[in-house]
This record gives structure tokens, C-alpha cells and sequence, in this order.
């Protein structure tokens, strides 16, 4: 049933331009880096509410440390396994990559119309299984790109572009809808900007891209009105510091403003805030940043942000020098989706973007969001094992080579 | 072998974009951390301590022999924070199934309050007894409360319940003192709150959290009375016993030291339990007041014994007065008549006493006139609060001969305890003048006041010679020899002097005249005769059995008054040894 294709887009790996090498050494440090980080953070941001919940003050922190292990170890097991074979695995005469995206549309569906998720805080995202509880809509993230990039890179220029362009876009509405009505705007919107970025990245004629583009204002008009705690929340956001809204919608939002204020410059000290004391709700989860910006101040803050900005440059780099279009759209998509998920919970919780809860991902508490970064960090630095190192001058031109002249210049192999 | 890349362009774009965000995102930080730091941080510290007022302890009243009459406790208010109880995920119905009986409310009830998940704070129930608490604990640390904290709050408990109800008056649920005591000593009970600045989470602060005092809490002060709890019990039982026996429903004992004023029990039926005042009705008015001193009755007989003190001091009678008594008498244009309309021929003043006769107080009236008659009835303060330290004294209605509505056959009503309306504590604060030598103590029930400072004595306030010490030892002797010729003996102890009044008062109607079936049979007696040590009055309302003080209420003045002798240890004295004592009590002072 299983059948592994032979390579047929790109070159064998015994080529010498495209012999495996080491992975990427700034992101191996930040797949390190960044969990560490987190974990720092969510021992001190999740003590008092670890010991509310569960009279152990430790008990996110210990498993926080799991599922760092677990972490680690798939993307020690991703960066192992050639990112192609993922392409090249067919069950049932069907491509792999789809059969993992069917599987969560199947659990999201089943947690849409069944009463097999488990509720907490309002939202329907997770399932449980045994002692742990796992949020499919975390993994959607890695699958969709991983379905979108291969079905992407397939595609011949200039046949079916329609049904090229018009596909992705059903997918990814079936599953950002399903991750939306949890209710998940947070997730279900990160999932849109990993399919956008590949789709805008793939050569879709720009046609259909500018008309997909007139759909977003509909979209977002729709998601912040079918709920209508989201019209409150985004008339705190206008003005969040009115003592108005300080005591209703706009609580949250004033009392990160307050944790990032009373950080300053240095911050108190790890471990000395008061805003995780059950004035700021989600301290360890969607709120960590702003702990960090209480206990860390303005040094702490940065320094995470330019963590985040050396994993999008590198991420970025490594799609650009990826060896064919299934690795560019997959580490354009990852990258997106990790750097771009990460900007929009700072986004939010600086008060740039009206609020909408979602982790920052390897700091927040949270085994499935932790896994699932891991997994993105693991294909991420798969493909930067298989990168083309092209010669400083041709490296320039990289992006600029096109379909049409690729015959003429794009043969790295050639060179 | 061609190879396809992406849109550069395009990425270049998306590169834009997130760099564009980074640079917005370490903008925003900026603005908070660096230019708008200093003023979120104040009013972050702002949020995390609170000025809280410590609660002072309330004082406790102590009787005279520092038994617990009322003590400070606390009681927990339960409390909840439903945007914790929405956090939690637990089901509201779920939990107001858990707290809806134990909290006394419906589930309804509870799931509503619990139901508003944009509040931080509401209150569940007040001062839920120690039962309730350790329940709601055990359910918080089930986890089956999330949200739910209990909070102390000041309560006050009545060590011996309902007894002493009415002079001790009730901590109310709105945190002050209500009636009697507790009302009247307010200021002093309740103590001066502190201040202290709490540090801590936001449902910590009030209890625990780091906390620095600004300045402590002052507790109130505690009262040490003159009331007696023994002799209280021994007041309630017997009157209680009385109301049964008699067929009555409500009916006051007062106990008083007539040297000091000061109030050795009082006691009122129908009461309360101060511990459960809110359980507490009463079909005709306030259920909470002390009718000792805020409802006011027409004496009757008992009156009598002031209107011979005014004429005996003011001459215009002596001992030796002679009238006739034909069983009724004109004056003012009215006729009067004696209790059972029998006439005892010729008599002196001493069988007035004896037979209680209407006709020789009307005559004893006439003599003394009304301007010396309101003048003493006045002096031995009538008409005018005694000002005792409970909450809710009236003053009483006595008549003003200068006004419109007096006419020379009220002086008559009067001389015999009708048309004048006195509180049961001014009758025997009066009485008490006279077996005090004629001098009239302000009544009081605290003898000392503990504050931090020190013990403060209340020293007996004499508020005025009202007769002479002769005229009062003479009135006295008088009241005991009527004893001896009384028909009536249910007030004789044996082995001990005592002396006193009967009064069978006609109770008057609201549409005027007189109650013909009803009276209020009273007796106003004191003892040791040769030193007494306590004045009693006891006043039964409306006894359905007997009308008669004699009857219905001399029995009880004789059973305080036979354990009072054994409870002072007093000796039992002869008749010769009371002549001589007497002879004694003539020459001290």
C-alpha cells in the first residue's frame, strides 16, 4: 500500500551541490534556545496558577520540561528524515502529506459535531487522551503546509492554474472555518497566513491573487462578528486604558499594559512580578510575553523579539536556498507560520493588533503547541541540510530566476 | 533539469511585511516599557496594595461577677468571583447544587449570582455559622468551588442566649450595636478601626498577602455591670412562672440597689434571642424594646406610696392624720371609690397603706394640693427620663396642672396612681429615693468601664434630695406596720422584714375610660427592712386568672426576694432584732 516514488523532481542526492551538510547552526541554536526560554518564563508565570489549579506550583513547568523532550526529540527525528520522502510516500496511490491533513479534518470535524473535545476556558480545542490533552488545530499548522507546498510545487505552469488556485483556497477555508467555530480565531487566522504565504509565493497567476485578497475584509467582518464578545473586545482595544473597560472586556488588555509598564527597562527580576498573581489572566499561556516584559523589562522583550527575527531570517534563508519549489513553499510556510504567529501574539499583547487569545509559540505553556513548533522546526532544518550553496554573485539572483529562463539559468548543478 | 522557484518578488514582500511588524512590535515595546513605564507602574503598585481598615474587636459586657454576656466572634461571609468560576470551567449549576443548601438559598439563586462572568466579586451569603464555613471549605478543597473564598466578618454571640435579652439590646448584621447596651454604649463597644496597607494578589489582600499596620486598631472598650446574671436567671424563671400561672402574656421584674441606682436585673417577657434578634416579632410594635423603659403604664396603688412621701414631707399630713374612710369620696366634682367600694371607717394613714384605699389617697390629695403634689411627683422624677445608660428611654406623661385639659378631679386620679403614665424603671428608681433615705439615685446598669487605659469606675450619681431623711424612714416604718395589718401577706417571708405596695391599675383604653375587664397587678417591695439591699418591682399585665397585685404579683416579688436573702447571705432577723436594726437605721446616715 505504501510506495515511495522515485525522485523525480529533484536531483539525486549524491550530486554535489546538494549533499547533505549540517543543519543550520543559528536555527539549531534557536530550537534549543527558545524552548529554554519558555521554559524560564513558565516557571515563574505559571506558579500561582499551577498551585490554584492544582495545589502544585510546578505542574506546568514539569510539563512544560516533557514536552520540551518530546519536542526535541521529533525534530532531532525530522531533521533526520529527508524532507522528500514526505512527497514521495503514497498509501492508496495518495500522496502522504494528504492523508495527514485528512486525518485532522477528520478529528476537527468530529470535534465540531461530537462532544468528544474537551472544553476549558470557553473554547473547544482540545481532546483528551488519557492525561495529556491535545489541540489538533496546532498541528493543522506543519500539515497544511506541508499539503499545500507539495500540491503546490507539483503543479505544471500553466495548466489548471484555476483548479491550482481554487483548491488550496477550499482546503484551507474547511479548515480555518473548523478551527474558527472552537472558538479559535487566533489559530484558525495563523492557518490562513501559512496558506496565503505559500499560495502568494507559488506562481498563481496575481489575478487571482488580488481577487482573493478582496475576500479578507468579508472574512475578518464575519469572524469579529459572529461572536460578539469580539465587538467588545475590539472597542477596548481602541482605547485600553479607559477605566471603562477595565473591570469587563478591556481587563486583560489594561493588566498586560501594567505587567510591560512595570517591567521598565530591566525589569523586576525573574520570578518578582506581580501580574501573574491573578491580575493578568493567562499569565502562562497567551500573556507570557508580558511576563517576561514585568520580570525581564525592555531588555528581556527585545532580546525574545530578535530571537524571533534571527528564526524568520534564517527560515527565509533557507527557503530561499532550498533545492526545488516543494522546499521553498515548505520552509516559506513554516517559516511564516511560526515567525508570523509569533509577531501576532506580541502584536497583541503590545496593543498593535485588537485582542484575540494565541500562544507564543515555544514559550507558552502548552504540549501541543510546543510539539507542533518542533515538528516546523525539524522539517525547517531538514531542508537546510539540503540547501544549495550557490556562489555569492549567483546567490544574489536566486529569487529573481523565473520558469521561463530557468533552463538558461537556473541549473545550480551546472554551474 | 529546469528548476521552478518561487516568486521572489512576492517574498519579498512577505519578508517586508514581517520585518514592518518586528519593527512595530519594538516600537510598542518601547512606548511601554520605556516612555509610558513609569506611569503604568504606579498604577500597577496602586492595584496591588490596598488601604484596608482593621476591624476593631468589639468589647464584651461582663456582669458583676465577669460572667461573658456578650463577646466579640466572627462569622464568615462566603463570597465568589464568577469570572474565576467561568475560568474554572466548572459548571455553574453544578456548583450552586453543591452551595444552594448549605447556603440557605435556592439553587436558582446561587447559579444567577455565580452566572456574570465579566464580575470579579458578590457576595454569596452573610455570616454563615461555623457549620456552614467548615462545609464550604471542605468544598473548596475538593475543588468543587472554584472561585469561592470565605471572607470573616465581625459577629457577636450571647454566651447565655436570651437572657438579659432586653437590657443587653443586639449586634446588628449591618455591623453596629441596636438597643439596650449595645446601643447605648455604642461608641465605646465598637472601638476605633486601624489602618493597614496589604501587598498581595487580588483575592489575598484581604486576608493574606504582606501587610504593614498604619496604625493598630483600638478594641472597645468592655462593660462591667451591676446586673447579675444569677439573680437575672432567678428574675426570668419566676416571672415566666408567674405569666403562666396567671394566665398573662407579657410582664416585667426590675431588681434595683437602691443605694446606687444600680440595676440588679430586668427582666421583660415576651423577648428575644439576641443571638437570633432578626427571628424575632412581635404582633403589636417593636419586639426589640425594653418595655422597662420605652412603654409606659398608668401605676395605680403603687403610686400611692409617693403621694404620702409628698405629704408626709410636706407636713401637710403626719402619721397620726385621721380621716374617714365611708368607702367613697366627692372631689373635684367627681366621686371615687375604693377598690372593692368598702368603707373602713375611721383611719390614719397607715391603714391607707393597709387597705390600699382610693378615698384616703384622694384625701391625702386634697391636703397636699396641687402644686406641692406635681411638685414631688416631678422631683422624684416623673415626666422626665432617669437617664439610664439603655437605649430607647421615654419619659412619661404626667399631667400639668396649668393646662386646659387639668382639672381639679386629676389631682384626685392622680393621688392614686391613675391618669399618670410612668415607666416601670422611674416607678422603682422613685421608690427607691424613699428606701435610700429621700435621695434619688440616677439608675445604671455599668459599674465599670475596661478600656486599654484602664478601669473606669462609674461612681452612683445621687441626682437629688427628694425628702427628707426622716419623712423616708418614717414612710418606711409605716409600709411595715401596714404589713402587719394588711389582709394581704402573699409579699411575707419568713425570718425577714420586708415591706412594699400592691397596685391593680385600671389600664385605659385608647378610645378613653378604662379596660373593665383587664388591669395590671404590680408590687413594688424592698428588703431587708433594717438595711435594705434591693428594691423589686414586679408588674404582670392583663392576668386573666386574679386581677389582684396581691395575688399575682406579690408571690413573686416573695420568691426573688426569699433567694436573694440566700444568695447575699443575709441573716434571718426577728422581730425585736428588726425594731432595734431599725432604731439603727434611724441613726446612721
Amino acid at each position: 500500500m505504501i510506495r515511495i516514488l522515485p525522485r523525480a523532481i529533484s536531483a539525486p542526492a549524491t550530486d554535489d551541490a546538494q549533499r547533505v551538510r549540517w543543519p543550520d547552526v543559528p536555527l539549531t541554536v534557536l530550537v534549543l534556545a527558545l524552548p529554554l526560554v519558555g521554559l524560564l518564563a513558565v516557571y515563574s508565570a505559571s506558579i500561582a496558577v499551577a498551585y490554584a489549579e492544582t495545589g502544585d506550583p510546578h505542574y506546568y513547568f514539569r510539563r512544560q520540561i516533557m514536552y520540551f523532550v518530546v519536542g526535541l526529540a521529533a525534530a532531532f527525528m525530522l531533521v533526520r528524515l529527508d524532507y522528500h520522502w514526505l512527497e514521495r510516500i503514497q498509501i492508496c496511490g495518495i500522496n502522504l502529506t494528504f492523508w495527514l491533513l485528512a486525518g485532522i479534518v477528520l478529528l476537527l470535524v468530529l470535534m465540531a459535531v461530537t462532544d468528544i473535545s474537551h472544553v476549558a476556558r470557553g473554547s473547544a480545542r482540545w481532546i483528551r487522551l488519557g492525561p495529556v490533552s491535545m489541540q489538533p488545530s496546532e498541528f493543522a499548522k506543519p500539515v497544511i503546509a506541508l499539503y499545500l507546498a507539495q500540491l503546490l510545487a507539483k503543479r505544471e505552469p500553466g495548466r489548471n492554474a484555476y483548479l491550482y488556485f481554487l483548491l488550496p483556497i477550499g482546503i484551507l477555508a474547511v479548515v480555518a472555518a473548523l478551527v474558527a467555530q472552537q472558538p479559535d480565531l487566533g489559530t484558525a487566522l495563523m492557518l490562513a497566513l501559512i496558506g496565503l504565504s505559500i499560495l502568494i509565493s507559488a506562481r498563481i497567476p496575481v489575478l487571482y491573487l488580488l481577487g482573493l485578497f478582496a475576500t479578507v475584509p468579508l472574512a475578518v467582518w464575519y469572524a469579529v462578528t459572529m461572536y460578539p464578545y469580539r465587538v467588545q473586545r475590539l472597542t477596548a482595544f481602541l482605547d485600553p486604558l479607559n477605566p471603562a473597560y477595565q473591570d469587563n472586556v478591556g481587563h486583560h488588555m489594561y493588566q498586560i499594559f501594567l505587567a510591560f509598564g512595570s517591567g521598565g527597562i530591566s525589569g523586576v527580576g525573574l520570578g518578582r512580578g506581580m501580574q501573574k498573581f491573578f491580575y493578568m489572566p493567562e499569565p502562562h499561556t497567551d500573556s507570557i510575553y508580558a511576563v517576561i516584559g514585568e520580570e525581564l523589562g525592555l531588555i528581556g522583550t527585545l532580546a525574545v523579539l530578535i530571537l524571533f527575527v534571527l528564526l524568520a531570517w534564517r527560515g527565509f534563508s533557507i527557503a530561499a536556498h532550498a533545492p526545488d519549489m516543494f522546499g521553498q513553499l515548505l520552509a516559506l510556510g513554516l517559516t511564516c507560520g511560526l515567525f508570523g504567529q509569533a509577531l501576532l501574539n506580541m502584536a497583541v499583547v503590545t496593543g498593535l493588533v485588537p485582542f484575540t487569545g494565541i500562544p507564543l509559540p515555544f514559550v507558552s505553556a502548552g504540549g501541543s503547541s510546543l510539539l507542533a513548533s518542533s515538528i516546523a522546526m525539524g522539517l525547517l532544518l531538514n531542508i537546510s541540510t539540503q540547501t544549495v550553496k550557490a556562489p555569492k554573485r549567483k546567490r544574489e539572483r536566486r529569487w529573481n530566476s523565473g520558469p521561463d529562463k530557468s533552463a538558461a539559468r537556473q541549473s545550480p548543478r551546472g554551474s | 533539469m529546469p528548476r521552478e522557484t518561487v516568486r521572489a518578488a512576492h517574498v519579498r514582500v512577505i519578508q517586508a511585511i514581517a520585518m514592518l511588524g518586528a519593527l512595530l512590535v519594538a516600537l510598542s515595546l518601547v512606548w511601554l516599557q520605556a516612555i509610558e513605564s513609569e506611569a503604568l507602574s504606579a498604577r500597577a503598585q496602586a492595584q496591588y496594595q490596598d488601604d484596608i481598615q482593621i476591624l476593631p474587636e468589639r468589647g464584651n459586657i461582663l456582669d458583676a461577677n465577669h460572667a461573658l454576656l456578650a463577646t466579640a466572634t466572627y462569622r464568615d461571609n462566603v463570597e465568589a468571583a464568577p469570572n474565576a468560576v467561568r475560568g474554572s470551567g466548572m459548571p455553574v449549576q453544578a456548583m450552586a447544587r453543591d452551595l444552594a443548601p448549605l447556603l440557605g438559598k435556592s439553587e436558582g439563586e446561587i447559579a444567577a449570582l455565580l452566572d456574570q462572568p465579566d464580575k470579579r466579586y458578590t457576595l454569596l451569603a452573610k455570616g454563615v455559622t461555623p457549620a456552614v464555613s467548615d462545609r464550604v471549605k471542605e468544598l473548596i478543597r475538593e475543588g468543587r468551588a472554584p472561585g469561592i473564598t470565605l471572607a470573616p466578618m465581625a459577629h457577636r454571640t450571647y454566651p447565655l442566649g436570651m437572657l438579659a435579652a432586653h437590657a443587653l439590646g443586639f449586634y446588628s448584621q449591618s455591623g453596629s450595636g441596636q438597643y439596650g447596651l449595645e446601643g447605648y454604649y455604642e461608641a465605646l463597644l465598637r472601638g476605633e478601626p486601624g489602618r493597614r496597607l496589604s501587598y498581595g494578589a487580588p483575592f489575598s489582600k484581604e486576608t493574606g498577602g504582606v501587610s504593614q499596620v498604619l496604625q493598630p486598631a483600638e478594641p472597645g472598650a468592655d462593660l462591667v455591670l451591676t446586673l447579675d446574671s444569677a439573680v437575672q436567671h432567678v428574675v426570668e424563671r419566676e416571672l415566666e412562672a408567674a405569666l403562666e400561672r396567671f394566665g398573662a402574656s407579657s410582664g416585667s421584674v426590675i431588681v434595683m440597689d437602691p443605694k446606687t441606682g444600680g440595676i440588679i436585673a430586668m427582666a421583660s417577657r415576651p423577648t428575644y434571642d439576641s443571638n437570633a434578634y432578626q427571628e424575632a416579632h412581635s404582633p403589636d410594635g417593636d419586639a426589640f424594646a425594653n418595655p422597662i423603659i420605652s412603654q409606659v403604664y398608668e401605676p395605680g396603688s403603687t403610686f400611692k406610696v409617693i403621694t404620702l412621701a409628698a405629704a408626709l414631707d410636706s407636713g401637710r399630713i403626719s402619721p397620726h392624720t385621721a380621716y374617714y374612710d365611708g368607702g367613697s369620696i366627692r372631689y373635684g366634682g367627681e366621686e371615687f371609690s375604693n377598690w372593692d367600694g368598702k368603707g373602713h371607717g375611721q383611719s390614719d394613714i397607715t391603714d391607707l397603706i393597709a387597705h390600699s384605699s382610693n378615698v384616703g389617697a384622694v384625701f391625702v390629695g386634697s391636703q397636699l394640693g396641687k402644686e406641692f403634689f406635681y411638685e414631688y411627683v416631678a422631683a422624684f422624677g416623673f415626666g422626665t427620663p432617669t437617664g439610664v445608660d439603655l437605649w430607647g428611654e421615654v419619659s412619661g406623661f404626667v399631667p400639668n396642672p396649668d393646662s386646659r385639659t387639668w382639672y381639679p378631679s386629676s389631682l384626685a386620679t392622680n393621688a392614686f396612681g391613675q391618669g399618670i403614665a410612668v415607666t416601670p424603671l422611674q416607678l422603682v428608681t422613685a421608690v427607691s429615693a424613699i428606701v435610700n433615705d429621700g435621695v434619688l439615685m440616677r439608675p445604671h446598669l455599668v459599674q465599670e468601664i475596661h478600656t486599654p487605659e484602664g478601669v473606669r469606675r462609674v461612681e452612683p450619681m445621687a441626682v437629688r434630695r427628694v425628702v427628707r431623711p426622716e419623712t423616708a424612714r418614717t414612710l418606711l416604718a409605716m409600709l411595715v406596720e401596714a404589713s402587719t395589718r394588711s389582709e394581704s401577706s402573699m409579699h411575707l417571708i419568713e425570718g425577714y422584714t420586708v415591706a412594699g405596695k400592691t397596685g391593680t391599675a385600671s389600664i385605659p383604653l385608647e378610645t378613653g375610660g378604662y379596660d373593665q375587664e383587664f388591669t395590671i397587678a404590680s408590687y413594688v417591695g424592698f428588703g431587708p427592712v433594717e438595711d435594705p439591699r434591693f428594691v423589686i418591682l414586679v408588674k404582670i399585665d392583663r392576668p386573666t386568672v386574679e386581677p389582684w397585685g396581691s395575688l399575682v404579683a406579690a408571690p413573686v416579688f416573695r420568691a426573688v426576694a426569699s433567694e436573694l436573702f440566700l444568695y447575699y447571705h443575709i441573716p434571718p432577723s426577728t422581730a425585736a432584732q428588726t425594731l432595734v436594726k431599725r432604731e439603727n437605721v434611724g441613726q446612721r446616715q
